[in-house]
């Protein structure tokens, strides 16, 4: 927006500069000027905030304003995707330095969020003389846009953060997490039959739920793939397992995906069956070996 | 926290949605009945969502629908759709419990629609296509591809005009009680449109109470009135922070707009027709780009060229160009009726998005053009800028006020 598309006279670009975006995802991870929030989902809320250095001396002037003008800040946020947007109320320029905050609530963004800080006028003080000068409360003098990414397309494995007392861990308070497969139709897409439930009474869980990018959650997070991998060969060599391995299943399917992790290993697939109902415990470190994470942590 | 209990809902996806739209081509209410499928085993969800939408609360969910289509003639004739749509909506606020990013999903919708509500959805909207027995639902294709290209699919299906997804925005944007109270469809559509508006709680709870306060009053027309406010209050947004502001003030700067547009249109009541049906032959899961370039078909070539978002400024100067050349063509009725049909979409352009930002920008290029498609000099030399118009307009489901 330009001076003349508003009315009135706008505040210089760099009379203000946004030092900080930040986005803090609920019971998650905080990120600083970041494109793409990696670990959100639908079911957080969102903590945006932007420290804003303002040339505060500056600003009546820059409008043509009388120095007794109060002027107000406020951080807004909108979505494309769902449609929905808001803004904190605007808080009060007090000094040189200030951070503004919004609270976005769960399920109201998807797809890409814009962030903007806006500078307003709160009150145009007494005896305005330039006829140009904003008056009007809410005027808005400046702003500035920031985008987050917060979905992009890659498929995400279906987790389920479940309490202890509950089912699947009633009987099992301290398991890590319990996946489940269901491979009654090999044709149905991946992440409608596979469910990973996590133990939220877990410590370990609870530290890969709560610090996601930490050493210990990648060294879980391994562990986790690992035994989806064993479940998937569950499912290609049980006793009543549908899988075929010469048929050619829809890509994304939950077969297509078997075949893929059966793809691992170099063996033909009567040999690898027999290795899994002979020698379980060697073909599980060579797991381990070809998906080649495992890591160990205290 | 109960946020954190509201259920996933499954996804249909489109390639799944068109045998079974095809499914549902010359099915009547009691025949679709037999299509209805409330198993969720194999359908995709939200990945990560913490409970999903079981069975039993499907079957719920049908049962109300159906007990309230039954108050308006379900499984025979419909009688007062508007009035059914109304309590539509206020059911799904009440009860269709989910977040917004889902409910922005048409393939949610689409289940709703093709696997839940078969039967109450080809009542309300029904899909008819001359010369073909009704199919079943492997009858994919050719002509299920046909079946999105029918008037009426785009009620059907998830999109924007999608008649369940339809009801749940209006609840979630408008409240329940405002749903009840609104007194017209034309009210709804209205405001749901302008959801750069709406889309903020209090702005919506704002404007709102500001036009329910008003109905009913003196000379004030409910209809062309709010119209007009609308665009005032997105005028206001070109300039204030209205969101950011107290109650009080934002309160004030709504205010102020009902009231000028009440003025405004005081006694206005020819202009009360009933706004005519979209025109757009083609389902509504497409962006305003597609469905201008494909409501605009014959021009699609020159339209597509000048697809481009601009500024505020510009479009203002390429209005008054626009202005400058139908008066110099001697001010025939249609150019100005075109001129002052894109003139209130320009005064709208905070609330627009960027398509269709685009597709305004690129149908003020083609009015500017002398020698498109029918050159403007020739007899009826505006009828295609006409249609171009139309087309923007059917696109982005508004009504021409000039109409």
């Amino acid at each position: 927006m330009t001076h003349a598309s508003r009315g009135f006279r706008t505040l210089p670009p760099q009379i203000a500069k946004v030092e900080r975006w930040t986005v803090s995802l609920e019971e998650g991870p905080s990120y600083d000027n970041v494109d793409v929030a990696i670990d959100w989902t639908y079911y957080q809320g969102i903590q945006a905030s932007a420290e804003v250095l303002i040339e505060q001396d500056a600003l009546a002037s820059s409008v043509g304003l009388p120095a007794d003008a109060i002027f107000g800040i406020s951080l807004a946020w909108r979505s494309k995707r769902v449609g929905l947007r808001g803004a904190s109320p605007a808080q009060q320029v007090l000094g040189g330095e200030i951070a503004v905050q919004v609270d976005i609530p769960r399920g109201d963004v998807g797809g890409v969020m814009w962030l903007e800080a806006r500078i307003i006028l709160l009150d145009p003080g007494s005896g305005v003389s330039d006829p140009f000068a904003p008056r009007e409360v809410g005027a808005t003098l400046w702003s500035a846009e920031h985008r987050v990414t917060l979905e992009g397309v890659a498929p995400r494995l279906p987790i389920i953060p479940s309490p202890p007392d509950q089912v699947p861990f009633m009987d099992l308070h301290n398991a890590r997490w319990f996946i489940q497969l269901e491979t009654m139709d090999l044709e149905a897409p991946f992440d409608a039959a596979v469910r990973v439930y996590v133990n939220q009474g877990n410590e370990s869980v609870r530290r890969l739920l709560d610090e996601p990018t930490s050493e210990t959650a990648a060294a879980l997070g391994s562990s986790l793939l690992i035994d989806i991998q064993r479940e998937l060969m569950r499912a290609a060599f049980s006793d009543d397992a549908a899988f075929q391995p010469d048929r050619d299943y829809t890509d994304g399917s939950v077969g297509a995906v078997i075949a893929a992790s059966l793809e691992l290993f170099a063996d033909d697939h009567e040999i690898l069956r027999n290795r899994w109902e002979l020698s379980h415990a060697e073909l599980d470190v060579e797991i381990q070996g070809r998906l080649g994470k495992e890591r160990h942590h205290d | 926290m109960t946020d954190r209990l509201v259920p996933s809902w499954p996804r249909l996806a489109v390639e799944d949605a068109v045998p079974e739209l095809a499914g549902l081509v010359n099915q009547s209410a009691l025949t679709a009945s037999s299509l209805v499928n409330l198993s969720v085993e194999g359908l995709r969800f939200y990945p990560t969502a913490p409970v999903r939408i079981a069975r039993t609360d499907l079957e719920s969910l049908r049962a109300d629908v159906l007990a309230i289509a039954a108050e308006h003639g379900h499984p025979h004739v419909l009688t007062e759709p508007v009035a059914f749509d109304r309590k539509l909506a206020v059911l799904f606020g009440r009860t269709v419990r989910m977040l917004p990013v889902e409910a922005a999903d048409p393939d949610i919708w689409a289940f709703l629609a093709l696997r839940v509500l078969p039967d109450v959805v080809i009542w309300r909207w029904p899909l008819e296509l001359e010369d073909v027995e009704p199919i079943d639902s492997e009858g994919g294709g050719a002509q299920g591809r046909a079946a999105f290209a029918l008037p009426g699919s785009e009620r059907i299906l998830g999109g924007r005009r999608g008649m369940l997804r339809e009801a749940w925005w209006r609840a979630r944007l408008l409240g329940a009680d405002a749903c009840e109270r609104l007194p017209e469809a034309d009210n709804f559509i209205q405001l749901t449109d302008r959801i750069s508006l709406t889309g903020d709680a209090r702005i919506s709870r704002l404007l709102v109470d500001a036009h329910l306060r008003r109905v009913g009053g003196p000379g004030y027309s409910q209809r062309m009135a709010l119209r007009r406010a609308l665009v005032l209050v997105g005028r206001s947004f070109g300039r204030l922070s209205v969101d950011a502001i107290s109650d009080e003030h934002a309160a004030r700067v709504i205010e102020e707009a009902f009231d000028r547009a009440a003025d405004e249109t005081r006694g206005s009541s020819e202009h009360e027709a009933v706004p005519r049906p979209a025109r757009v032959d083609a389902s509504d899961v497409g962006t305003v780009r597609d469905r201008f370039l494909l409501a605009g078909r014959p021009y699609a070539e020159a339209l597509e060229s000048a697809m481009v978002a601009v500024s505020y400024d510009e479009i203002t100067k390429l209005r008054l160009e626009a202005e400058a050349h139908i008066e110099e063509l001697g001010g025939s009725e249609i150019g100005r009726r075109l001129i002052a049909d894109l003139t209130e979409l320009v005064e709208d352009w905070t609330s627009l998005d960027d398509d269709a930002k685009a597709a305004t920008h690129a149908a003020l290029t083609y009015v500017i053009e002398s020698d498109d498609v029918r050159a403007d000099r020739g007899p009826e030399g505006l009828v295609d800028d006409d249609e171009v118009v139309q087309a923007l307009f059917d696109s982005l489901g508004r009504t021409r006020p000039g109409a």
